[in-house]
């Protein structure tokens, strides 16, 4: 048997794995995006129409789709802000214990449900809340501030508290496969902190960078507790409008919006790998 | 010759471990010194300290004149070419060699200029643009040897510089490395555990155990006059005779078991002292040209290995201890085979007799 | 209603209230919808004229649980219990479409929906000849209009309630109209709920009762009136009127116990759990009066076809019985529209609490009186409920 060959049966339980748990689900969401909805029996019929996207580009579905991926996009960036310097110091320079300490403390928040953890951002940011307290009792403010809660700094807030962990776990590991001796090269040969991080450090945990603003962003993109606790009135996100549209039942409608979310996720990695070189990220995370 | 690098009283304890321990030495400026000594002796450590990689419990570095002892490593005068090589994997050859020019704020024509001379230098001629990740293991050590020259270090720190190339490769690499040290008179300061390469690379060697420093000498100095039993038998291949120094008929001799040994005279240990009498292999004679030697003892012949130039036999002495013994091929005599019983012999000239002691044996 | 201990868990269902795990349950139910045609009709045929099962299928607050022995020892009846999510829309495509009429014989669902499903002929009308305890239904509970089709009862009231606004009176005086959760003066401090099932009717209500717009059913609006409705909405909403818009019980609990909301429109027991935590909060009696609600009995096609339907009414007149009242008030201050509930716990021997349940039938029917004419009933499948949804998206996006 050819190396080769091998290699293909070795991998088709991979690929099994993979047909069943992505591929599958995904083209019958496609599938059914494109099945029309009947009132007359709350369902949807076989077909191949494209109602249903003709009402995500109608009915105001596509701004909450962008709106949604704009959150999602800041999101990330706020978390990578954030996140980098906290990986950089919990590699470089905490001492094992304070990296374990740190770690636990991204980690304890975890062991309660996300909810309660979200809903707890009320109590600090709420007009009654911590913040305001402190600010009116020390005097710095006379009335509370409003935009604390219910707006798109707590949606922020909120999503970042949930989801920074998942951008300092990859940059961790992204800062330990550095093999020290790289930046003791580029001090050697003269480097300052600033530009060993800039030309060696940053460049070789692009990867983790990617893949930890990748995680936050889709994450972040099917969120929906964020905005309905800490959003203002009504507030939306795609999770919370494929909700609602569950809710009526048309089903292909919910369909349709998803195939679009995975579309244009898809779209954003095509761009990404055209214009932010990400396959190479992707081949040096491989080897 | 002026002293580049002065190592003062340095000692280095990692938690329980001194790793360096109160090491005093001066490197000349323009030297090819190599650090010697086996794994765990502080060889590497020692050569960190001098990066400025690590810092000292305690003691000074100097160099160039300057305490360097506080200055981190992107402020000193010297470079290094790591163990691993440390090759900046998301950067082109091209752009590694550059890199200290870059930090340097050399305009992007000037300092490729520089690194293609470099590389033209190290026989990297036309990589410029090759990714490192694609480099044989000689070609990669090239590589990390422009990038630590091209800035102009007055001292080249090199760690293992010949750890993990094969043996041809590393011979090529130890002449490459003369060759380069000679045509740009840099100080180069290596560190290896490979006697051989540093015996044929280097001015001076310092061998190093335990964190202690154990000799500091030219090549020639370790192999012929070693200090200790430790670089007797580290540097090069050594018969280490152990017995006790009597007086006898007037003389000196040295008593191995049945044996009397002659020694020097005047003898450089006290009679009833414990002393080791150092031989080297191929200094041992056999059979009949084992006659008319300072000291000849009878052997019986337990061993025998062809190694092309040499013939290596292992020997035993009449009370059983072993004694190795090197013969130029053309030279081996028929008489000497296997399971028989000669002689072997040697001249006073030919050993060093060291005080005795096994704690001070070692290697 | 009265003070519970069960609140946090235990609330109405509102539709807006479904958890995500009740969301991945409807996703799943997709699934098994389209499998339907797996599902073995086992009893199919079997006719109990005295002993029988009885598949019940209904909102999870409807349970009495262990009570359920008491129908057993009366009427030879064994109650099996599912939680049908509550959520209007999976229920109807189940029944309709899906194996509900296969699985379940009795259903129960918030009011509203009995027209297409009898449409549809997925249920059947009650023969209220075999229910005589209907006769004691309080009369306006009978006639909620959505529980007849064409003249015949299709659905029978089990449980009825009626929500207004909760609102805190140190901050706005007393409230007796819903034209406060939408003052100006209140910019920022008042809510309603996230979702158009409750949140277009009470803005329905305020606007007709109100003679701001012409509106005939605020729980059945009309193309037209959906549109001035929801107007309206999104133009208070972009006024930046409305703090938030709350979901689930703990939330609506926490925004009036925070004092980030003053006044919002939602469930009472949401007044006495801000109670519970120190702040005086109260239910307002609206003089355009409340927003009611039922639960209503629904007897499958199914069980029809099962041969099931004696034993149907019968559970059904056990339900209007008394008993179970007793006990449904008891385990979750709901209240069955009938005085027999409170007769049964005065006899209930100490069981049941005979004043706690007369009182609590009273408050109920005081809200049903507390305004002149009629009461402005929700609809969970109003007709045009797709463009309900699309409507509500477009508040999201305001």
């Amino acid at each position: 048997m050819t190396g080769h060959r091998r290699s293909v049966l070795l991998a088709s339980p991979v690929v099994a794995v993979l047909l069943a748990l992505s591929v599958a689900p995904l083209a019958l969401v496609l599938l059914w995006s494109f099945w029309q909805w009947d009132p007359a029996i709350y369902w949807m019929r076989p077909a191949f129409v494209l109602d249903a996207y003709q009402s995500v580009v109608g009915t105001d579905r596509l701004i909450v789709i962008v709106r949604t991926a704009r959150i999602a996009l800041i999101t990330a960036a706020l978390a990578l802000l954030l996140g980098y310097p906290v990986a950089l110091f919990m590699d470089r320079f905490a001492t094992a214990r304070e990296r374990t300490i740190l770690m636990l403390l991204f980690l304890v928040p975890f062991f309660t449900s996300y909810i309660i953890r979200t809903f707890a951002w009320r109590l600090v940011l709420g007009r009654t809340g911590l913040i305001n307290s402190f600010l009116v009792r020390a005097g710095l403010r006379e009335e509370p501030l409003e935009w604390l809660l219910f707006s798109d700094f707590a949606v922020h807030v909120g999503l970042l508290a949930s989801y920074l962990p998942f951008m300092i776990f990859p940059l961790l590991l992204a800062f330990g496969r550095i093999d020290r001796s790289l930046i003791e090269a580029s001090e050697d040969l003269g480097g300052t902190f600033g530009q060993t991080l800039r030309h060696v450090i940053l460049p070789l945990t692009a990867p983790g960078m990617f893949a930890g603003s990748l995680f936050v962003f889709v994450m972040a993109l099917g969120s929906s507790v964020e905005v309905q606790f800490l959003g203002g009135a009504a507030a939306s996100m795609i999770a919370i409008m494929i909700q609602d549209v569950i809710r009526v039942l048309n089903f292909p409608l919910a369909f349709a919006i998803s195939t679009s979310v995975v579309l244009f996720l898809i779209l954003l990695l095509i761009v990404g790998s055209r214009f932010l070189g990400l396959a190479r990220l992707f081949a040096s995370v491989a080897r | 010759m002026p002293v580049e690098v002065r190592v003062e009283h340095v000692t280095k304890v990692f938690g329980a471990i001194t790793a360096v321990a109160g090491v005093t030495l001066e490197i000349q400026r323009g030297e090819f010194f190599t650090l010697l000594g086996p794994s765990g002796s502080g060889k590497t450590t020692l050569l960190r300290i001098i990066a400025g990689l690590e810092g000292p419990s305690s003691g000074r570095v100097f160099i160039g004149g300057i305490d360097a002892t506080d200055l981190p490593p992107n402020r000193r005068p010297t470079s290094t070419v790591f163990q691993d090589l440390a090759l900046f994997p998301h950067m082109s050859v091209g752009q590694n060699v550059e890199y200290g020019l870059r930090l340097r704020g050399v305009s992007p024509a000037a300092r490729q200029a520089r690194a293609q001379a470099m590389l033209r230098l190290t026989d990297l001629d036309g990589f410029y643009d090759r990714d490192p990740n694609t480099l044989s293991g000689g070609q990669r050590q090239r590589v990390a040897l422009a990038r630590a020259l091209v800035v102009e270090p007055t001292v080249l720190l090199l760690d293992e510089p010949l750890t993990g190339l094969d043996e041809k490769l590393r011979e090529q690499m130890q002449e490459e490395l003369r060759n380069l040290q000679h045509k740009l008179g840099t100080t180069f300061v290596a560190v290896t555990h490979h006697q051989d390469g540093a015996l044929s690379m280097s001015h001076r060697i310092a061998v190093l155990r335990d964190g202690h420093l154990e000799q500091v000498g030219g090549p020639v100095e370790l192999y012929e006059r070693p200090r200790t039993q430790f670089v007797a038998s580290f540097v090069g291949a050594a018969n280490l005779l152990r017995g006790t120094v009597e007086s006898r008929d007037g003389h000196a001799v040295l008593l191995l078991g049945g044996e009397a040994l002659r020694l020097p005279s005047p003898p450089p240990i006290a009679p009833g002292e414990p002393a080791v009498m150092v031989i080297r292999p191929e200094r041992v004679r056999l059979g009949a040209d084992s006659r008319a030697r300072d000291n000849r003892v009878p052997v019986e012949v337990v061993s025998l290995v062809y190694k092309g130039a040499v013939l290596e036999y292992g020997l035993r002495l009449s009370q059983g201890q072993p004694l190795r013994a090197q013969v130029m091929g053309q030279d081996a005599g028929r008489d000497v085979r296997v399971g028989t019983r000669t002689e072997a012999g040697w001249d006073l000239r030919d050993t060093i007799v060291l005080p005795g002691g096994r704690g001070d044996g070692g290697g | 209603m009265v003070d519970r201990e069960n609140e946090g868990t235990v609330t109405r269902d509102h539709a807006s209230n479904i958890s995500r795990r009740r969301l991945l349950s409807i996703l799943g139910m997709g699934g098994s919808a389209l499998g339907l045609a797996t599902v073995p009709l086992a009893r199919r045929g079997f006719a109990q004229p005295s002993k029988a099962t009885v598949r019940y299928w209904a909102s999870g607050t409807m349970t009495i649980e262990k009570f359920w022995a008491q129908l057993e020892r009366d009427e030879g009846i064994k109650v099996v219990f599912s939680d049908n999510g509550n959520d209007p829309g999976p229920v109807v495509s189940r029944m309709v479409f899906g194996n509900a009429n296969d699985l379940y014989d009795v259903g129960g669902l918030q009011g509203g929906a009995e027209k297409e499903l009898a449409l549809r002929n997925a249920i059947a009308p009650w023969d209220l000849s075999k229910i005589p305890n209907w006769n004691d239904v309080w009369s306006w509970a009978k006639e909620i209009p959505y529980t007849q089709v064409n003249g015949k009862q299709y659905g029978i009231p089990a449980v009825v309630n009626a929500d207004s606004m909760i609102y805190l009176p140190q901050k706005v005086g007393k409230v007796d109209s819903y034209h406060t959760v939408f003052d100006p003066k209140l910019k920022g401090k008042t809510a309603m709920e996230d979702a158009w099932i409750n949140s277009a009717i009470f803005t329905a209500i305020y606007l007709k009762e109100n003679n701001l717009l012409k509106i005939k059913d605020p729980g059945n609006l009309e193309k037209d009136e959906l549109q001035g409705v929801m107007e309206f909405l999104i133009k208070k909403k972009k006024d930046g009127q409305f703090r938030t818009f709350w979901n689930g019980w703990e939330q609506g609990v926490q925004l009036v116990t925070s004092q980030e909301v003053w006044v919002m429109t939602g469930w009472e027991p949401i007044v006495y759990a801000a109670r519970r935590a120190g702040v005086q909060a109260d239910y307002a009696v609206p003089k355009e009066g409340y927003e009611g609600w039922s639960n209503d009995l629904l007897l499958h096609r199914g069980a029809v076809d099962r041969k099931l339907s004696e034993a149907a009414h019968r559970m059904a007149n056990w339900i209007l019985g008394g008993y179970y009242g007793a006990a449904l008030s008891k385990l979750r201050g709901y209240v069955v529209p009938t005085d027999h509930s409170a007769m049964a716990a005065a006899k209930s021997g100490g069981e049941f609490d005979a004043k706690v349940q007369a009182d609590l039938n009273q408050h109920v029917k005081n809200k049903f009186f507390s305004k002149k004419g009629a009461t402005h009933w929700q609809n969970v499948r109003p007709t045009h409920f797709q463009l309900y949804e699309e409507w509500w998206q477009k508040l999201r996006n305001a």
